[in-house]
C-alpha cells in the first residue's frame, strides 16, 4: 500500500532533479565550450596569430614597420582604381585553380580629416564618447541586476522567505525601465558612429559582420526572456512553475552575458587587434578577431565590476525609497533592501582590484608601450583620481556597515573597535593614492633632493599600492564579520579558541602582506615586485575564505541578542549609499576613458590610424570634465527611473470626472 | 586566559608557516626565490 504513495510523493522531486540535471548540464557544457574552443582550436589563438604577423605589438615600432604604415603595405587595384576607393570590389576574388570565390578583404583605410563628417556646433568625439559611456553605464546595470535577481530569487526558493522574492521582483522592475534606456542609447550610439566615424564603422562591420548580426538577434532572446521573467513573475509561482521561472532568469543572464562578451570583442579588437595583418587586412577568421589578446581579461573584469556597480545603483534606489518613505514598515523594508544591495556591491568590490590588476598585467603583456602610457604616462594622474574614488568606495561601504550596526542591540560590544578599523583603512587609503611623480617647483625639488622622497617615494609604486589595497580589503572583511556578529552570541564551547584562531589568521596574514610589500617595494627589482603581488593576493583570499569558514562554524546554532531593528539606521547611512553609486559611476567613466585613450591616435592599435581633427589626447582636466558631465547626465536619468517607480504607486482620485463615479 | 593565548600562539605558528610556504611556492613557480638575488 505504501509503495504507490511513496512513488507519488517522489515523482515531482524526481522530475525536478531530472529537469535540473538536464538544464544544468546543457548550460555547463555551453559555458565550458566558450573556454575550451581556443584550446580545441589552437590555430585560432589570436595572440599567437597576431604575434606571428607582427612579431609582437611593440615590434611594430621598428623602422621598417613605421615605413610600412606610412606607405600602403599592399596595393590592391582594379581597373586602375584603388580598392580603398572602391571597397565593394574587394569582397570577392575568383580562385584560379578551383574557380571558387574567396573573400578578399581590403586593408584598413588611410583617412584624412575630410573623411570625418562634421556637424556645425557638434564635436563628434564628445558626442560619441558621452553616448557610448551612457550606454555602457546602463548596459552594466541591466546586465548586473538580473544576475543578482536570479541569486536572490534562488535564495528565496531555498529559504522559502517571501521577502527575498519580493525584493528580487522589485529589482527587476527597476531594470525594466533601464533596459529601454539602454536600447535607446545603443541605437543612438550606432547612429552617432555612422554619422561621425563611418569608415571606422564600416571597417569593423566588415570584420565583425557575423557577431553584429547575432548580437542583434540575441537582443530578441534577451528581451523575450526579460519580459516573460518580469511579467510572468506572479504567474510562475510555486513548485515546478517557480523552477521554470528561475530557468528563465538563467536564460536571461546567459543572453545578457553573451551580449556583453560580443560587445567586448569589438572594443578589445580596437585595443589588441587579431586576425588582421599590420595593414589591417582581415584574414577572414572572425573567431580569431573575437578571441583577441585582451578579450578574456576585459570579460572577467567587466562581469565582476558590473555586479558591484548594479549593487551600488540598487542600493541608491533603496536609499532614495528609504528617505522618501514616511511609514516605519516601509523604511524597515528599504533599509533591508539597501543592506542587501550594499552586501552585493561590496562582495563584488572585494575581488575587483585583482581583476583590474590582471587586466592591467595583460595590457602590459600585450604591449609595454600601452602599459606605460596607461600607468606611467599621461594617464597616471587619472589613476590617482581612481585611487581616491576607490578609497571613497571602501570608506563609504565600511561607514554604511558601521552605521548599520545600530540595528542590533548587541552592537555595543564591538563599537569600540570601529575607530581602529577607520584608522587602518584611512592609512591604507593615504598610501593607495600617494602619487609616484609629484608636480614640484625647483625649490621643492632641491629641498627633496630629487623627484622622489627617500622613504615615501616607494609608496607611489605598485608594491605599496598592492599592500594598501589588500589591507583595505581585509579590514572591510573585518567590518563584515563584526557586523555579522553584532546581533549574535556564539554557543559552541570552542568560541574563544575560534576567536583566537581568527585573530592569529589575520595577524599572520597581514604580517605576510606587509613583508611582501615592504621588502619587495624597497629592496628588489621590478620582476620581484610584480611576482610578489601574487602571494599577497593569495594571502588575502586565504584569510577571507578561512575566516568566513571559521565564523560560519562558530556561529552555527548561535543565539540572537534581540530581533534586528530594520529601519533603525541614520539617514547619513543612506547618503553613504548615494556616494557609493556616484563614486562607482564616475570611476567607471574615468577608467573607461583611460582604457579607450591608451590607443592614442589609433582607431585600431597600430593598424588603423585616427586622422580626425580630434586625434589627440585631451588634457586631463578636459577629459575629467566630459566624464563628470556624463556622470551628471546618467545620475539625472537614473533619478528619472527611480521617479517612474515612485509615480507608478501613486493614485489620484478624480471624483466626477468619469461618468460612473459621482462627483 | 589560556583558552585564548594557547590557541592563538598555535594558530599563529600554523598560519605563519602556511603563508611563508605559500610565498616560497608561488615565487618558485615564477622562477624566483623569496629573497632577492641579482
Amino acid at each position: 500500500m505504501h509503495t504507490p504513495l511513496t512513488d507519488k510523493t517522489k515523482a515531482p522531486s524526481a522530475t525536478r532533479s531530472r529537469y535540473l540535471s538536464i538544464t544544468g548540464g546543457v548550460l555547463l557544457l555551453l559555458i565550458l565550450s566558450l573556454w575550451l574552443l581556443p584550446v580545441a582550436l589552437p590555430h585560432v589563438d589570436s595572440g599567437v596569430a597576431f604575434a606571428a604577423a607582427s612579431g609582437n605589438a611593440d615590434s611594430a615600432m621598428d623602422e621598417a614597420s613605421i615605413k610600412a604604415r606610412l606607405q600602403p603595405v599592399v596595393t590592391l587595384s582594379s581597373d586602375g582604381q584603388s580598392l580603398l576607393e572602391k571597397p565593394s570590389l574587394a569582397l570577392a576574388q575568383v580562385d584560379s585553380d578551383t574557380g571558387a570565390q574567396a573573400p578578399v578583404y581590403p586593408p584598413a583605410p588611410r583617412l584624412t580629416e575630410s573623411d570625418y563628417p562634421q556637424i556645425k556646433g557638434v564635436n563628434g568625439r564628445v558626442a560619441v564618447w558621452l553616448v557610448a559611456q551612457l550606454h555602457l553605464w546602463f548596459a552594466a546595470f541591466v546586465l548586473a541586476v538580473p544576475i543578482f535577481v536570479f541569486i536572490i530569487e534562488a535564495i528565496g526558493m531555498r529559504t522559502r522567505d517571501r521577502r527575498y522574492d519580493g525584493m528580487a521582483y522589485e529589482f527587476i522592475k527597476i531594470s525594466i525601465t533601464a533596459y529601454s534606456l539602454t536600447a535607446i542609447l545603443g541605437g543612438l550610439l550606432v547612429f552617432f558612429l555612422l554619422i561621425f566615424y563611418p569608415h571606422l564603422f564600416l571597417y569593423l562591420t566588415t570584420i565583425f559582420k557575423k557577431t553584429m548580426f547575432y548580437y542583434a538577434l540575441l537582443f530578441f532572446v534577451e528581451s523575450a526572456a526579460l519580459y516573460i521573467y518580469y511579467y510572468g513573475w506572479h504567474w510562475l509561482q510555486g513548485g515546478f512553475r517557480k523552477w521554470v521561472h528561475l530557468t528563465l532568469g538563467l536564460v536571461l543572464n546567459a543572453a545578457g552575458t553573451t551580449l556583453m562578451f560580443m560587445g567586448n570583442t569589438w572594443v578589445t579588437f580596437m585595443m589588441s587587434p587579431a586576425g588582421v595583418d599590420l595593414a589591417g587586412v582581415f584574414n577572414g577568421n572572425e573567431w580569431e578577431a573575437v578571441h583577441n589578446f585582451l578579450w578574456t581579461p576585459i570579460n572577467i573584469h567587466r562581469i565582476v565590476a558590473n555586479i558591484a556597480y548594479g549593487g551600488s545603483i540598487v542600493g541608491a534606489y533603496a536609499a532614495f525609497k528609504f528617505l522618501s518613505s514616511t511609514r516605519s514598515e516601509q523604511r524597515a523594508h528599504y533599509d533591508w533592501v539597501g543592506y542587501n544591495a550594499n552586501f552585493i556591491a561590496i562582495s563584488a568590490l572585494l575581488p575587483l582590484p585583482f581583476a583590474g590588476y590582471y587586466l592591467t598585467a595583460e595590457i602590459y603583456a600585450y604591449s609595454q608601450q600601452m602599459g606605460i602610457t596607461l600607468m606611467g604616462g599621461i594617464f597616471a594622474w587619472l589613476f590617482i583620481i581612481q585611487a581616491v574614488l576607490i578609497g571613497t568606495l571602501f570608506l563609504s561601504a565600511n561607514y554604511y556597515l558601521w552605521c548599520g550596526m545600530g540595528r542590533s542591540d548587541g552592537a555595543y560590544r564591538y563599537n569600540g573597535y570601529i575607530k581602529y578599523l577607520a584608522v587602518v583603512i584611512i592609512g591604507a587609503f593615504l598610501v593607495w593614492f600617494t602619487p609616484h611623480t609629484l608636480v614640484l617647483t625647483n625649490e621643492e625639488l632641491k629641498s627633496l633632493g630629487g623627484p622622489y622622497h627617500k622613504y615615501l617615494g616607494p609608496l607611489g609604486i605598485m608594491p605599496a599600492k598592492n599592500t594598501a589595497v589588500n589591507i583595505m580589503i581585509l579590514f572591510t572583511t573585518v567590518s563584515f564579520l563584526i557586523y555579522r556578529r553584532a546581533n549574535k552570541i556564539a554557543t559552541v564551547s570552542w568560541a574563544k579558541a575560534g576567536n583566537a584562531a581568527q585573530f592569529a589568521l589575520f595577524t599572520a596574514g597581514i604580517v605576510n602582506i606587509l613583508f611582501l610589500g615592504i621588502y619587495h617595494g624597497y629592496f628588489t627589482n621590478t620582476v620581484y615586485k610584480v611576482a610578489a603581488s601574487i602571494p599577497q593576493v593569495l594571502t588575502t583570499l586565504t584569510i577571507i575564505i578561512a575566516s568566513t569558514a571559521i565564523d560560519s562554524f562558530m556561529y552555527k546554532g548561535s543565539k540572537q541578542v534581540a530581533p534586528l531593528h530594520w529601519g533603525r539606521v541614520s539617514d547619513r547611512a543612506q547618503y553613504a549609499l548615494f556616494v557609493l553609486a556616484v563614486a562607482f559611476t564616475w570611476l567607471m567613466g574615468l577608467m573607461g576613458y583611460i582604457r579607450s585613450g591608451i590607443r592614442q591616435h589609433w582607431h585600431v592599435t597600430n593598424v588603423f590610424r585616427d586622422a580626425s581633427p580630434d586625434a589627440y589626447t585631451p588634457t586631463l582636466g578636459y577629459a575629467a570634465n566630459v566624464v563628470s558631465a556624463g556622470t551628471i547626465l546618467f545620475m539625472a536619468m537614473v533619478i528619472f527611473v527611480f521617479w517612474l517607480t515612485e509615480i507608478n504607486t501613486r493614485k489620484t482620485d478624480a471624483p466626477g470626472y468619469w461618468k460612473d463615479t459621482p462627483g | 586566559m589560556n583558552n585564548f593565548i594557547v590557541p592563538f600562539v598555535v594558530a599563529l605558528l600554523a598560519f605563519g608557516l602556511l603563508f611563508i610556504g605559500l610565498d616560497i611556492v608561488i615565487m618558485k613557480a615564477q622562477g624566483l626565490s623569496l629573497f632577492f638575488h641579482q
